[in-house]
């Protein structure tokens, strides 16, 4: 039996460890998704997430059930990584070879192919501007509708939309200024 | 629907968050308009391009996240116990003040609190001691010692004399002039001249 959001969060309210628990296992993943590409390395990533939980931690005795806990933990989880980007300024800074990927199968050439690629559509994206960058991380890695980003990030959904479309045309540019054409792209 | 209205719902058909009638109208506009098909197929792929971002898995430590929440909140607990002994020697500190520079008096059943003046008088400056002005009876046996003394001694003396002497007064203020205008002009007398 699946339990909502809600109840987990008032049940770890009056003491119940396991729900909590199980309430981080069902975000960490995504959560660390979303803040893996606003950030890019893992130790920083690992931090904000253990962050986030912590807040949710403290937080629960006042959390109310208002809006979705989703938006408030993306929320929470954008704020972190704003306040990170802010004060460390990463990706002034990040080089190719801190991108953490996850290794290929052995021998596959075209897994290799994609590694590469992959490595370059995150370099890419990690040169967006922050705004554009919040937004397109929520939509596709955080698989949030427009209306859940526009919650997210006090903006307008126009804005949230007019913004996802012009990070995937930055991201093109991006992309082709790297010598990678929109031809070589896999349909 | 012309390209600029396929153009705003763009966004929407690629993630899937377009209405059923905006999604045929767009996909209709799309099938008509060649250079329409050629961007939003740019779109697709670059949006599938980020599909090929490695994925950093991502496992919360529980035990460390706990250990840190009680560190958190003993830290809180320390906080707000210092702000708890600086609040009360605060108000230790004020309390002293305040008795100090208020005043509690009862007056016929009633409390009067009214508050010290802080601002100290001005002590009176200090000016060196001066002679001692001698009896009035004194200045009177001066004045008549120094007339003597003055018509024994001849014109010069009488010459002192006459410019400032205005005669003999009962009042003690003239007697006092005038015995300071004798002491300014003419010498003290002798021994022998008295």
């Amino acid at each position: 039996m699946t339990h909502s959001d809600h109840e987990l969060m008032h049940r770890s309210r009056l003491g119940d460890a396991a729900a909590f628990d199980e309430l981080v296992r069902r975000w960490e993943s995504p959560i660390g998704r979303v803040v893996g590409r606003l950030l890019g390395t893992r130790a920083e990533v690992e931090d904000v997430c253990q962050e986030v939980f912590l807040r949710v931690l403290r937080a629960k005795d006042r959390y109310q059930e208002s809006g979705a806990f989703s938006t408030w933990l993306y929320r929470i989880a954008l704020n972190l990584a704003r306040d990170t980007l802010r004060r460390r300024k990463r990706w002034s800074w990040l080089s190719l070879a801190e991108v953490e990927v996850e290794s290929p199968a052995a021998g596959a050439s075209e897994s290799i192919d994609r590694r590469e690629l992959g490595q370059q559509v995150e370099l890419a994206l990690a040169a967006l501007p922050d705004k554009l960058r919040e937004v397109l991380v929520l939509k596709h890695f955080g698989q949030l509708t427009f209306a859940e980003i526009a919650i997210v990030t006090a903006l307008p959904t126009s804005t949230v939309k007019s913004r996802v479309q012009n990070a995937l045309e930055r991201l093109r540019g991006e992309l082709s200024r790297r010598g990678i054409d929109e031809q070589d792209l896999p349909p | 629907m012309n390209c600029n209205e396929a153009r705003s719902l763009w966004i929407d058909l690629l993630y899937g968050e377009t209405g059923d009638d905006n999604s045929a109208a767009v996909r209709e506009h799309l099938d008509a308009c060649p250079k329409c098909r050629q961007e939003f197929d740019i779109l697709q792929r670059i949006r599938g391009q980020l599909d090929l971002v490695a994925d950093q898995p991502m496992r919360v430590d529980l035990a460390r996240l706990c250990l840190r929440s009680a560190e958190q909140w003993e830290r809180s607990r320390r906080r707000w116990r210092r702000i708890g002994y600086l609040s009360a020697a605060a108000v230790i500190l004020v309390t002293v003040f305040l008795s100090r520079q208020v005043r509690w008096e009862l007056h016929d059943g009633q409390m009067l609190i009214s508050w010290r003046n802080l601002v100290q008088e001005p002590r009176p400056v200090e000016r060196p001691p001066t002679m001692p002005t001698p009896p009035e009876h004194l200045v009177s046996a001066d004045y008549l010692r120094l007339r003597t003394q003055v018509i024994d001694r001849g014109p010069d003396a009488v010459f002192h004399f006459n410019s400032s002497d205005k005669g003999p007064s009962d009042s003690p203020r003239s007697h006092h002039k005038l015995r300071d205008q004798l002491f300014k002009s003419i010498d003290p007398p002798s021994e022998s001249s008295i």
